[in-house]
This record gives C-alpha cells, structure tokens and sequence, in this order.
C-alpha cells in the first residue's frame, strides 16, 4: 500500500500535467487559428501557417503540400503546444492566482518564443524559420497569446480530482 | 554684445549646425547626399523588384489556366501569393523612402524600350550605366539629371534590363504552351528567374546603404531561394 506522501505526490504532479496539456492545447488551437486568419487575410493562404510546421519532416517541400501535409503540422503543433503548457504548468506547480498566472504566462510566452525562434527553428525547420522573419513582430504576438492561454491551467490543476487536497481528503478515513 | 553672450551664440549656432548636419546624414534619402555613380540606388532596386513580382504573378495565372501537374499548380498557386505579398512589402518600403515607383518603373521601361537585347545568358560584370535614360517629363523645370526618378533609374545595370525584358518575352511565350510542355518549360524558367533575381538582390543587399530597405531584402531573398529549391524540387520529380 503506497504511503499517504507517494499517494498525495503522484496524482498531483498528474493533475498538474494534465492541467497544462489542456491548457497548451487551447492556447496552441488560439495561438494556430489566429495565425491562419491572419495568413488568409495578407493573401499567404489560410493552411500555410500549418504547411510550414510540416517543414521539420518535408523541408521546403511542404510548401507543395496538401491536405495530409496541413493535417501533419496541426498535430506537431498541438503536440507541441501540449509539451511547453506542460511545461509551465509544473513550473508554476499550480500554484498562480490569475491575475499574476496571467502576467507570467505573457512573459513564459514570449520565453517561448525565443527558444522557438532561435534556438529549435534555425535547425528543425529552416523553411519555417524563413518566412516567420517576414512577420516577426506577428510571430512573438501568437505566442504571446499562447502563453495568456496557460494562465487557465493553475484553476484547472487546482480543479482537478488529481490535486493533493482533493486526493488527501479522499485518503481520509471516514469516522465508524 | 558681452563676451560671454557672444560666446554662448558661437555656441548654440555650432551645436545647431552639427545637430542638423547629423540629422541629414542619418535620414534615409532616395534623393540623398550618395552621388557615388558606383552605389547601387534604392529606387531602382525596388521597381526591378515591383516589375519582377508582377512578371511572376503573371506567369503564375498562366499556370493557372495551362498546368497539367497538380505540383505545378501548387508551385504556380503558391509563387502567386508569395510574389503579391511581396509586392505589397515593395510598395510600402517604396513609399516610406519617399520613391515615385511608378514613375521609376516608367523610366525603366523606356530605357528598356530603346534597348536592343544583348547576347543570351551573357552575365556582363557588374557595372554602372548612368546614360540611355530618356526623358519622361512633360512640363517640369527641374534639370532632368535632378528629377527623382531619373536619378533612381540610373545605376540600372544593362544586364539587369536586358535579362528582365527576356523573362518577359520568355513568359509571353508560355502563353503558346499547354499541359506537359507547359510545366517543363513554366518550372524551368521559373527556376532561372528565381536564380536570378536572388543573385542580383543578394548583390543589392551587400551595397544598400538605406537600411530598411537591406533589412527587408534579407528577409526576402530566402523566399526566393525556397522557389528556387521548389522548383530544381520539382523538375527532379518530373525527371524520375
């Protein structure tokens, strides 16, 4: 039988991924949607921005793409949104009241971007890193967005069945 | 006047003159203090790139209509909304620079009017042509070597005007083509006017002294260079 510590640990450190997966997914469906709009409205086309997320796999070929192609950069990008709202979510351990989860989810955003930017796009996907020079100052603002998202996931690590007071009131024993 | 007094106008009109000294130096003029005939101009960059955009969207819309591979007209679809977003970025630095682009783009096709074509894919050196520009203007009384648009037409080198009015006769030409032949010759030339263009704004980006403009040109150089690498992409595929 696990000991009251493991029992209260385990769950949380769950509900607290769980928590950011879900909250990096809804920040990454904002952050991608806005993308999309805004490439359909200068004329670049709605799914370019998902095509160049499929440039880690197909290199400039993705331009050529189709719909499997906009389907593979939705899912890497999802998936990767979930990674970084993870992320944070352990971090911040669930602890941020909003108004200050919403402070530091802009700055984790911007965070965010800079790695992305400079550090994972230079090598990953090169194609991807070429056009976003053309509208950097977009760029940082979908992540910025991104990163207002997360600030959800500390209310709902802390709403969560998972969360250590939830699952230490479980553990107690009920009175015969 | 006391000494002192005298001392604080010698003063104040010493830092008003560096001040606006400095001020002119630093302003990104089209029409500026640069009368070096080697330095390659702002405006004439940004009407061979407003002239190159449209020949591409052109030939894209061709492609449109006669392309019989689905990959082509994927290329074609995708040069279209590159080059006209593109253009939208040429028209707006050319009017934060303070360039008549349509005039510009006059003059330079005037001068390419008057021009006989030179030998095929001769790339001459790099160099300077500062006459066979003719005289647009009706009625202005500036000094025709002073009038803006024919300052910025100068310094268009004759290969450049040359190899432009080839890539126009040449997607004139597609305009007789349709379905496989259409998509060998369409991605060819495509590939070689990306070639092209990227070289002469790669050259462009190394001498422009107007800053912004250096900054958007190194952001657009690599769009080309991904059409380039789209279409030797697809010409492998059609070999294979």
């Amino acid at each position: 039988m696990p000991s009251t510590d493991e029992s209260r640990i385990a769950p949380r450190w769950a509900a607290l991924v769980e928590a950011g997966v879900v909250a990096g997914l809804v920040g990454g469906t904002l952050m991608a949607l806005v993308a999309m709009i805004r490439a359909a409205a200068v004329g670049l086309g709605f799914w370019l921005p998902m095509k160049l997320v499929s440039g880690v796999y197909l290199g400039v070929d993705t331009l050529l793409g189709n719909g499997g192609v906009v389907l593979l950069g939705i899912v890497t990008h999802l998936v990767v949104a979930s990674f970084w709202g993870a992320v944070f979510t352990l971090v911040t351990r669930g602890r941020l009241r909003f108004q200050v989860a919403f402070g530091t989810g802009l700055f984790y955003g911007a965070g965010v971007w800079l790695v992305m930017t400079y550090l994972v796009l230079p090598w990953a996907d090169r194609t991807m890193f070429d056009r976003v020079n053309l509208s950097m100052g977009w760029f940082f603002f979908y992540h910025l967005l991104f990163g207002a998202a997360l600030s959800l996931s500390p209310a709902m690590a802390r709403s969560s069945k998972g969360s250590s007071r939830s699952s230490t009131d479980h553990r107690l024993p009920t009175p015969a | 006047m006391s000494a002192g007094a005298a001392r604080t106008s010698a003063l104040l009109v010493t830092v008003a003159v560096a001040t606006s000294t400095w001020i002119a130096c630093d302003v990104p003029s089209v029409d500026g203090a640069d009368e070096d005939p080697g330095s390659v101009r702002p405006g004439n960059v940004l009407a061979q790139m407003h002239m190159m955009n449209i020949t591409m969207i052109e030939a894209a819309q061709l492609a449109e209509d006669r392309a019989a591979d689905d990959d082509v007209l994927d290329y074609a679809d995708r040069l279209q909304k590159d080059h006209s977003f593109a253009d939208g970025k040429v028209v707006s630095m050319a009017h934060q620079l303070h360039v008549d682009l349509d005039a510009v783009v006059a003059q330079l096709r005037q001068t390419m009017r008057s021009m006989d074509a030179p030998g095929q894919g001769q790339r001459e050196d790099q160099g300077v042509v500062d006459q066979g520009v003719v005289d647009q203007g009706e009625g202005d009384e500036t000094p025709r070597r002073d009038r803006p648009h024919i300052r910025e037409a100068r310094g268009v080198v004759p290969r450049q005007l040359a190899d432009m009015k080839a890539l126009e006769r040449e997607v004139e030409n597609l305009r007789q083509l349709e379905g496989p032949d259409f998509d060998r010759q369409f991605v060819r030339l495509m590939k070689r006017a990306h070639e092209m263009s990227v070289d002469d704004l790669s050259r462009a980006r190394a001498q422009l002294r107007a800053e912004a403009l250096g900054n958007m040109l190194s952001d657009i150089v690599p769009i080309l260079e991904q059409h380039v690498a789209l279409a030797r992409s697809l010409e492998q595929r059609s070999r294979s």
